[in-house]
């Protein structure tokens, strides 16, 4: 009997580490399995001119000299699901051969912090990123550079309204 | 029946001018179905983009164009781009476009919105938006995509198209555009699914997958070492003990 019970006890011992690895080990597993899920994304924007008739009209301005347009909104309509952000450009403004340069022409959200456009697109950091909901002024200017030649001057503005990252 | 014919003229007349009295709206809606897709190599895949008018009062034309295309892949749009014929404030213009979005009504009642579909000239389907708890009636554009057939396995491409809304109810100066980009990420994967384990030792790696039984083996070792020292030590004790003369003894 005496003989035994060293005998039991050292191999208690030396199993030990197995039994409480193993259980250790168990008690750390975990079960996971993968799930996506993709929210369709609505984005809608309305610009709405404050004027009847034709877009902007600068009206009659002579060289050196700025114009400025009526008040116009933009407005995150509320089928968005997403922040968005705004960027803005414009293209250069043609008449015949003649150009007056995106960078004459401004745009702004209070009528006096004007932000330059240029032919490939800004983030409007003043206005970005807009909510569902969300509606902000804009107003544009334009300055007729000395020198321009007389005419009816025709181009683009651009608004780009993506997803906020 | 001449009255009522004249009564109709005037109707119209009088609603297209009072239309075309309202302060421009352009309205530009959207829905993205889908970002991130799984093809593989030689497959065609087609992705929906829907396209809506609901708080506009002018009709949205918009034109679609694929940037970013991985070299040797095929992307088509559906629609294409082809030549629309206006009448705009009575000037006649002709202008490229893949769809034109006419102004429509959300609504409630899907089988109202079915109604405004079905009256639609290219495919559209009803969305439900369930911020403003109705359906809206939205063209359909599809963008088909094709992986070449030697594209390689794991590759991740991004893939872009740019959709430009024009409003042509400009008789001079400046004009508007919106423009939206749709990104996706496609991953090019194997047609048949398959797995295996590349193996390559990593001794840290396989301290901590198997550190239990490492501590169980080196444990092991000294109490098995420490058990031999104990029983030879006491062999060594019942030895001297049985050496020992008994006292009394003869």
């Amino acid at each position: 009997m005496n003989k035994k019970l060293p005998a039991l006890l050292m191999t208690a011992v030396l199993f030990a580490p197995f039994f409480f690895g193993v259980s250790l080990s168990d008690s750390q597993e975990e079960v996971a399995t993968n799930a996506t899920v993709t929210v369709k994304v609505f984005v809608d924007i309305t610009m709405q001119l404050n004027q009847t008739g034709a877009g902007v009209d600068f009206g009659q301005l002579d060289p050196g000299q700025y114009g400025y347009s009526d008040n116009n909104n933009l407005t995150v309509e509320p089928t968005t699901n997403v922040d968005v952000d705004i960027w803005m450009r414009s293209s250069d403004f043609t008449h015949n051969s003649y150009t007056i340069l995106a960078g004459n022409f401004s745009y702004s959200h209070d009528n006096s912090t004007w932000n330059s456009f240029t032919t490939g697109y800004v983030n409007w950091t003043q206005v970005s990123p807009m909510s569902p909901g969300d509606t902000t002024d804009v107003y544009y200017r334009v300055y007729i550079p000395p020198g321009q030649r007389a005419g009816t001057y025709t181009g683009t503005f651009y608004t780009l309204a993506n997803e906020s990252a | 029946m001449r009255r009522a014919t004249t009564s109709f003229l005037f109707i119209i007349f009088f609603l297209s001018l009072s239309l075309a009295q309202e302060a421009p709206k352009y309205n530009f809606g959207t829905m993205q179905q889908g970002k991130n897709f799984y093809l593989h190599p030689g497959e065609e895949f087609e992705i929906p983009i829907y396209f809506y008018n609901v708080y506009g009062n002018r009709i949205t034309h918009v034109i679609i164009t694929p940037e970013n295309v991985p070299e040797g892949w095929e992307v088509e749009i559906n629609p294409e781009v082809h030549n629309q014929t206006l009448i705009v404030s009575g000037i006649r213009t002709t202008i490229q476009e893949n769809i034109y979005v006419e102004p429509t009504n959300a609504t409630g009642d899907l089988s109202s919105c079915q109604e405004i579909i079905s009256r639609f000239d290219s495919p559209g389907k009803c969305l439900w938006n369930d911020n403003i708890k109705s359906y809206i009636p939205a063209k359909e554009v599809r963008i088909r995509v094709k992986v070449p057939e030697n594209e390689t396995l794991g590759s991740v491409h991004t893939l872009s198209v740019m959709a430009r809304a024009r409003w042509y109810d400009i008789t001079g100066g400046i004009s508007f555009s919106q423009e939206r980009r749709f990104n996706y990420r496609i991953m090019v994967i194997s047609e048949s699914y398959y797995e295996y384990i590349v193996r390559t030792f990593d001794l840290g790696a396989f301290f901590v997958v198997h550190k239990w039984e490492i501590i169980s083996v080196v444990s092991l070792g000294l109490l098995s070492l420490l058990g031999f020292v104990t029983y030879r030590l006491y062999k060594k004790v019942k030895s001297l003990e049985s050496q020992k003369p008994r006292k009394g003894g003869r």
